[in-house]
């Protein structure tokens, strides 16, 4: 599979233009969605609490600007449906609400205030699949071993990369911060072979620590996938979280975002993101602030050019597991890790000829075209996408997974 | 400008069913070249026929189902030209036409078409031939017997009764007596492996069977290498067993086919009076696939369950 590999990784993170208007879903986590605490006409400031987490499983949401607060509506969202969402007006002035700082050694800070950091920072996995850190950082058994995700295995993508060069020393602070919490006995950080600079700046900043090691793994989709990288670095097969084999897994976007929390009081309201793909004349990583539409970010697409173009797909993700959007309006949130602009093709189902690649290529040892046909194995399927990627006869295997896997959840658990 | 939504993953591999067909067909034709280096214009003509033949039959079929034209995606012009590779060189024409009929009409169509047929479509063409017309179907030629005024007709170095020695150096170049295409152990060996690299063929089936013909030939006294090369054990274990619609889908299945094969093949050449029944064995295994398949899903669920072990969440 041709990774793209990745023109923008090279490159130095750009600050995103900001928009006047931003948009801040309520849901941008896994769980149930944050309660807003400001009202309509309200005042904000930059990293103010505008939603606070409701609920066992749910994340705090700040303002990434300044401005008024002009709506709390329904909003268009990645996913395709409409969410509660907080709009806010910005005023370009950025005033920012005091944060407090941390000085101290992390290694003498006690657990809990780290984590009450964590919490309200309102950090989440930014690798895409949003469960808040906080929750993830209190598991209920004991930490073998800290794995950290540098593997970034989508195509296109180079977020992961920047943050790995350019903010080293967050990222390790972050990786600090977890070691402090779990108490794990080794620390992996895997990063894709491709990725040579971030390998050099990464080990540079491991020989500090003992029992922390970068291992560089072949650039092979999907190493990035928390499974297939567990399997990777400590040889531990799991079924479906690494937590069952005593593992966790931190994105080290995640990690780079704990260090700001912990250290100066830095809430999350940016991320850097990947803007690229085949209809974009120039690809670069942005560090945009959440909330901002996707319209901001592509001018490319204004109504004035917009006609010359043909048939999109815009995507929030890699164009394995990417979702693709059905409006210009949806905002970047917390879990976005790039958005790409590919041409859509349509491709043509044809009777499968049996050649048992999706077999071959699954990376989780399932028959994904078994689980698609007949519901063999469904649940244990990650929909990394690639057997539907290989499939010659353009058979829609993952849909038809996904599809098996709703009907055997429906059956378990009536109503 | 248009947005469209639509399911993960956004991109796909470029590598389709046609251009699959397209290189197994480029694999073929080092050997085919060989056949016509051998045994001359008779085998071009039977190679040429043979695929013409085929896509006028697939066209014809379509046209009765009132289906799309099927020719494009390559797997006509494939058969026709496996089934020409399995064939004497000295076959009337009109047999060739009339196989391909069979392979294409009845074998193919009449199961619902690519993707359907339970059986390998050439070589229950091939079957059909040497079972309606068993002269025509074993008389062989030397290698260059077209540079004599007259035919020399020859046994294959299979034969029970055949006399002649032929050295395994012979065989590994196809200077010997056969079909057309399964003579050159070294031409089929080119194009598999290309195929290997170009990631069509799977090892398990050419793999497990060959060395299930190299340990049955050990165990019973017998060159090894010779049954590896003579015969049509490369190009049934490379081209035959491993098209992708009748053989097993599952990995185990994959190495059951291949070790079945290999001990059925070898039984038919150590104690029946049949000199070579790989054709009729791969066909016979053709219908236990699905069988075979079922007992690869099993396994695999039950090794699934040693590999990922649950963990139970203390």
């Amino acid at each position: 599979m041709n990774n793209h590999k990745k023109i923008t990784g090279l490159l130095p993170t750009r600050e995103a233009p900001a928009p006047h208007e931003l948009v801040f879903p309520l849901l941008q986590h896994t769980g149930t969605p944050a309660l807003p605490i400001i009202n309509v006409g309200d005042a904000v400031k930059v990293g103010q609490l505008i939603a606070k987490a409701s609920g066992n499983v749910s994340a705090n949401i700040h303002s990434s600007v300044s401005g008024l607060v002009t709506a709390i509506d329904l909003a268009p969202f990645s996913s395709g449906i409409e969410v509660m969402s907080i709009r806010i007006e910005n005023d370009h002035k950025y005033y920012k609400v005091p944060m407090a700082t941390h000085t101290r050694p992390i290694k003498e800070t006690p657990k809990e205030f780290l984590l009450q950091r964590i919490e309200d920072a309102g950090i989440v996995g930014l690798g895409g699949k949003m469960i808040p850190t906080h929750i993830k950082l209190r598991p209920n058994k004991p930490i073998a071993e800290l794995v950290i995700n540098g593997a970034e295995c989508e195509p296109y993508l180079s977020a992961d990369h920047r943050v790995m060069v350019e903010m080293t020393k967050a990222v390790f602070t972050g990786i600090e911060v977890a070691m402090r919490i779990l108490e794990p006995q080794t620390v992996f950080i895997g990063i894709e072979d491709h990725m040579i600079d971030a390998m050099i700046t990464m080990r540079n900043y491991a020989l500090k620590y003992k029992n922390v090691k970068v291992i560089p793994l072949p650039s092979i989709y999907p190493q990035g996938a928390e499974r297939v990288l567990v399997r990777e670095l400590t040889q531990k097969r799991v079924r479906r979280s690494p937590l069952e084999a005593g593992v966790i897994a931190l994105n080290v976007s995640t990690c780079a975002a704990i260090g700001q929390a912990v250290t100066n009081g830095m809430p999350l309201i940016s991320r850097v993101i990947t803007l690229s793909g085949t209809q974009l004349e120039k690809s670069y990583n942005y560090r945009v602030r959440l909330g901002t539409p996707i319209k901001t970010l592509l001018p490319e697409l204004s109504a004035d050019r917009a006609s010359k173009l043909g048939d999109l797909r815009i995507l929030m993700g890699g164009p394995m597991m990417g979702l693709a959007q059905h409006s210009l309006d949806v905002p970047i949130i917390k879990g976005t890790t790039g958005v790409l602009v590919l041409e859509h093709t349509v491709y043509e189902t044809q009777m499968c000829i049996r050649c048992g690649r999706c077999i071959d290529y699954c990376p989780v040892f399932v028959m994904p075209i078994m689980a698609a046909q007949q519901g063999i194995q469904a649940s244990e399927c990650m929909e990394c996408g690639l057997c539907s990627y290989h499939c010659p006869s353009r058979i829609p295997l993952v849909e038809k997974i996904r599809l098996n896997k709703i009907k055997q959840q429906m059956r378990q658990q009536p109503q | 400008m248009r947005l469209f939504v639509a399911a993960s993953p956004h991109s796909r591999n470029p590598q389709d069913v046609s251009s699959i067909m397209l290189h197994v067909i480029l694999a073929l034709v080092p050997t085919s070249l060989m056949g016509i280096f051998f045994f001359g214009i008779p085998a071009l003509s039977v190679i040429i026929t043979s695929v013409l033949s085929a896509l006028a039959f697939e066209v014809g079929v379509n046209t009765l189902r009132h289906q799309k034209l099927t020719i494009f995606d390559g797997s006509a012009a494939l058969t026709g030209l496996l089934l020409a590779l399995t064939l004497p060189p000295i076959i009337p024409l009109w047999m060739v036409v009339l196989g391909n009929g069979f392979s294409i009409i009845v074998v193919k169509h009449l199961f619902g078409g690519l993707g359907h047929n339970i059986f390998n479509p050439a070589l229950s063409g091939r079957l059909f031939l040497s079972v309606a017309y068993p002269v025509a179907m074993t008389s062989w030629i030397k290698p260059h017997a077209l540079l004599d005024p007259v035919y020399i007709s020859t046994a294959t170095p299979l034969a029970k009764e055949a006399t002649l020695i032929v050295s395994n150096w012979q065989l590994f170049w196809g200077n010997v007596g056969g079909s057309v295409g399964e003579t050159s152990a070294f031409a089929i060996l080119l194009g598999a492996i290309w195929l290997f690299k170009k990631g069509i063929l799977d090892w398990k089936i050419p793999g497990s069977f060959l060395a299930t013909v190299f340990f049955m030939a050990l165990l019973f006294g017998q060159d090894p290498l010779f049954h590896l090369l003579a015969g049509g054990t490369l190009l049934g274990a490379f081209f035959m067993m491993t098209d992708y619609v009748t053989s097993p889908l599952t990995k185990m299945g994959r190495l059951l086919y291949g070790i079945t094969l290999g001990v059925l093949v070898m039984s038919v050449r150590l104690f029946s009076h049949m000199p070579e029944g790989l054709a009729f064995c791969i066909v016979l295994m053709n219908g236990v696939v699905p069988l075979l398949d079922k007992a690869g899903i099993a396994l695999h669920v039950h090794v699934y369950a040693l590999i990922f072990k649950e963990h139970q969440d203390t």
